[in-house]
């Protein structure tokens, strides 16, 4: 071989590992080597969202069209901490904690709260740049004109590695109706009296009696021990008001609101307290020297219980006329208190109570019966509630035997009827029909790890973790059936179309879609790889 | 193109590979040797953190026509199976499979005495079968595969020994571009005889292989 041909190849060889290395350039984002945390599955109106967080997308299966289930995907901010349906499920909104740059090429990103019309494949995700971690978010149904209003709040959980400061009293209120703005989200810090709030609790829109302004307006109640803190979420600019529950000693605690949104009122259970706590809110004219002055002034009353209540219900009656049921354990009884008045009656029972459900439930319906049981105990009491609180009325009790304790206890939506959780694991079961006052014991072979009654309150639908069925209760005439699936279930979802949704937990999206509770095998679809959607165009 | 124009093509150049006198052709080449093909597009990201794919390369080639002192055209048909794998957000193990068959021609230019420059294209079918499973759960796997046309283009040098029956080695850099194949997360099931709901497998996307190619390859001709 010549000299010229080594020369040759040699330059070819050079051109070869030349064109090798400059195409051996590249590798990929460290975006494909993120930790991966999905949130959900989040039922929400025909769809099922799971959030991403290594994909920073929300991914949507929607099941509008049973038979065809189809996926969608929405692109959001970094790091995904907390997804909440609105209450009309009609949208996702999802706080992104952001990221600071760290490495070539990432770009700093704020936290943000994210709204996604899940519906409409079209829609894009809206952004609000909410200036703290928030890992908590309350969502209020629109009031008036006006659209929903969220509130993001921390958790109790404390800071995590990632802070350096947190103030567990900030706050970020948000108009979901509105595009970002200046003024949108406003942030704030509410009044501390030393305690951080264990809980953010909004009301159904209320119009302020006597107020100038007669739109209904949506009020957020910050609950911390021994204060409870308001703010006007539709003026959130405006100054909030701090009600302080107690001064000292034993702390009050408070666990549970109810409103009634016709006056403007509040009622608290809390733990420490020895009433049911109400405050009413009424007009009071802003300082005209103060621009940020609200219009309302809370009023603080104690509702006489007598006992610190240890569940309670309000319900209109027919003549609508607003009553609080409040159970008590020291005393045993239920008192019937007239919110209007403040008058009460004291009803003694067998046994402290410390579960008190009405029926039927929702609905323009009054109430007609309450149900009130001792969690643990094997007796439930039916009390009508027809004349309950007239004196010369004798409260008719009727207690409702069942053969074990009673663990918890479930309202089937629609239904005069509740189901009855006798163990820690929902193997035994039972279906209280609320009118007749009868019990009937329900058999399964498992646990009723997920459950969900049919949107008109038929069927419940139930599935145990790893058991490969999902089983079907008419509740009309207690038939049972069931249905082989080709995947161990995780969790059902009764959607509002009829379909079921059944998801297996597997990590690259698994789920069957049934078009309705009657469905058979050969109308089922199992959709796979949901969460893989759209994957490989996503590098490009 | 069409994947029928393609498969029209493939048929008429193995015909003309394999009906080509013997007398005529001189010399039937068989090659076979590593080649790395460099997918620089994004939508393999997902799959692996390098770009670069392994194959085992076979060609089968038979010298049809010698121009009047110039070059060699050798019909070819090739083969070759490859892939890569990987891992996708540490939880997920990711594995494409890529065979192609294609035919073509190569021109082949004697240089030296053992030496050869030599270029070389052609078109065929690509099939690409993409697989994904939870590392912790080995059980939950999806995978697809699709078919697409495919073309190429090369440029080498070939070194033989002046025997009877020849032994060479080739080298050559090229590029090979075709038909993005798209992928549905279908779910894997062992259990063919049992009776399953129908399922479907969301999208993917498409898979962009186009890329550089590097091949060297021990010769054997006759």
């Amino acid at each position: 071989m010549t000299r010229s041909c080594f020369s040759l190849t040699a330059h070819f060889l050079t051109a070869v590992v030349f064109v090798a290395a400059v195409a051996a350039c590249g590798g990929r984002s460290g975006a494909w080597d993120r930790e991966r945390l999905v949130l959900g599955p989040i039922p929400l109106k025909n769809q099922v969202a799971y959030v991403d967080s290594a994909r920073d997308e929300v991914i949507v299966v929607d099941v509008q069209d049973p038979g065809a289930p189809v996926v969608r995907t929405y692109a959001i901010g970094r790091r995904a901490i907390y997804a909440v349906p609105t209450p009309d499920r009609e949208h996702l909104a999802v706080i992104t904690r952001g990221q600071e740059a760290y490495y070539e090429g990432e770009i700093d990103e704020a936290p943000a709260l994210w709204l996604i019309d899940t519906a409409d494949p079209a829609a894009t995700p809206v952004a609000y740049a909410i200036g703290s971690p928030f890992d908590r978010l309350a969502i209020a149904d629109p009031a008036g004109d006006a659209g929903p209003i969220a509130v993001a709040y921390f958790s109790a959980s404390g800071p995590d590695s990632d802070g350096f400061f947190r103030n567990p009293n900030e706050l970020a209120v948000i108009d979901l109706a509105r595009p970002a703005a200046d003024d949108n989200p406003v942030i704030k810090t509410v009044r501390s009296f030393g305690a951080a709030p264990s809980g953010v609790v909004l009301s159904p829109p209320m119009v302020l009696p006597g107020a100038a302004d007669p739109t209904p307006r949506i009020f957020a109640l910050i609950l911390a021990v021994n204060t409870v803190t308001i703010i006007d979420v539709t003026h959130p600019e405006r100054d909030e008001v701090s009600v302080r529950l107690g001064t000292g000693g034993t702390g009050v605690t408070p666990r549970e609101v109810v409103f009634a949104p016709q006056t403007a009122t509040a009622y608290l259970r809390s733990d420490g307290a020895s009433d049911v706590l109400e405050i009413l809110l009424s007009y009071e004219a802003p300082a005209t020297e103060n621009a940020t002055d609200n219009d309302y002034q809370p009023a603080l009353a104690e509702l006489g219980a007598n006992s610190t209540p240890t569940d309670i219900a309000v319900y209109d009656d027919p003549t609508g006329r607003r009553l609080i049921l409040a159970a008590t354990a020291s005393p045993s009884q239920l008192v019937v208190i007239d919110a209007d008045s403040g008058q009460f009656r004291a009803i003694p029972t067998p046994a402290p109570m410390n579960r008190v459900l009405l029926f039927p439930q929702g609905g323009d319906i009054a109430p007609r019966m309450a149900i009130l049981t001792h969690l643990g105990s094997p007796v439930a009491y039916r009390l009508p509630l027809s004349g309950i609180t007239e004196d010369l009325t004798p409260a008719r009790l009727e207690p409702v035997a069942v053969d074990k304790p009673i663990l918890d206890i479930v309202p089937v939506p629609g239904q005069d009827r509740a189901m009855i959780v006798h163990d820690d694991n929902r193997e035994v079961l039972s279906l209280l029909d609320v009118g007749i006052g009868s019990v009937s014991p329900l058999e399964g072979i498992g646990r009723l790890d997920s459950y969900a009654f049919a949107a008109d309150g038929s069927q419940l639908i139930g599935i145990t973790d790893g058991f490969g069925r999902v089983g079907f209760l008419d509740l009309d005439n207690l038939h049972p059936s069931d249905m082989r699936l080709d995947d161990p279930p995780v969790q059902v979802f009764a959607m509002p179309n009829g379909a079921v949704f059944i998801d297996h937990g597997d990590s690259l999206g698994l789920a069957t879609v049934l078009p309705s509770t009657a469905a058979d095998r050969s109308e089922a679809v199992v959709l796979s790889g949901f969460l893989l959607a759209e994957i490989l165009d996503e590098g490009r | 193109m069409t994947t029928k124009t393609i498969l029209s093509v493939l048929v008429a150049a193995a015909v003309m590979t394999a009906g080509a006198p013997f007398a005529a052709a001189e010399r039937i080449d068989l090659s076979v040797g590593p080649a790395t093909r460099w997918m620089s597009s994004a939508s393999v990201d997902p799959i692996s953190d390098r770009d670069s794919s392994a194959f085992v390369s076979t060609v089968l080639g038979v010298r049809v026509a010698k121009v009047d002192a110039g070059p060699w055209v050798t019909a070819e048909v090739s083969y070759d199976h490859g892939g890569l794998s990987g891992d996708l957000f540490s939880s997920l193990d990711t594995r494409l499979s890529l065979d192609t068959v294609t035919a073509g021609l190569k021109i082949s230019q004697p240089l030296f005495t053992a030496v050869s420059a030599f270029a070389r294209g052609g078109m065929g079918l690509a099939h690409g079968h993409l697989a994904m499973s939870s590392v912790a759960r080995p059980d939950m796997s999806a995978s697809d595969g699709d078919w697409g046309g495919t073309t190429f283009a090369a440029v080498g040098l070939e070194a033989r020994s002046t025997t009877l029956v020849q032994v060479g080695f080739r080298a050559e850099v090229g590029y090979a571009k075709g038909q993005s194949l798209s992928f549905d997360a279908a779910r894997e099931r062992d259990d063919d005889d049992v009776l399953h709901i129908p399922t479907a497998g969301a999208a993917m996307g498409e898979l962009d292989t186009d890329g550089v190619t590097l091949r060297f390859a021990l010769v054997l001709a006759y």
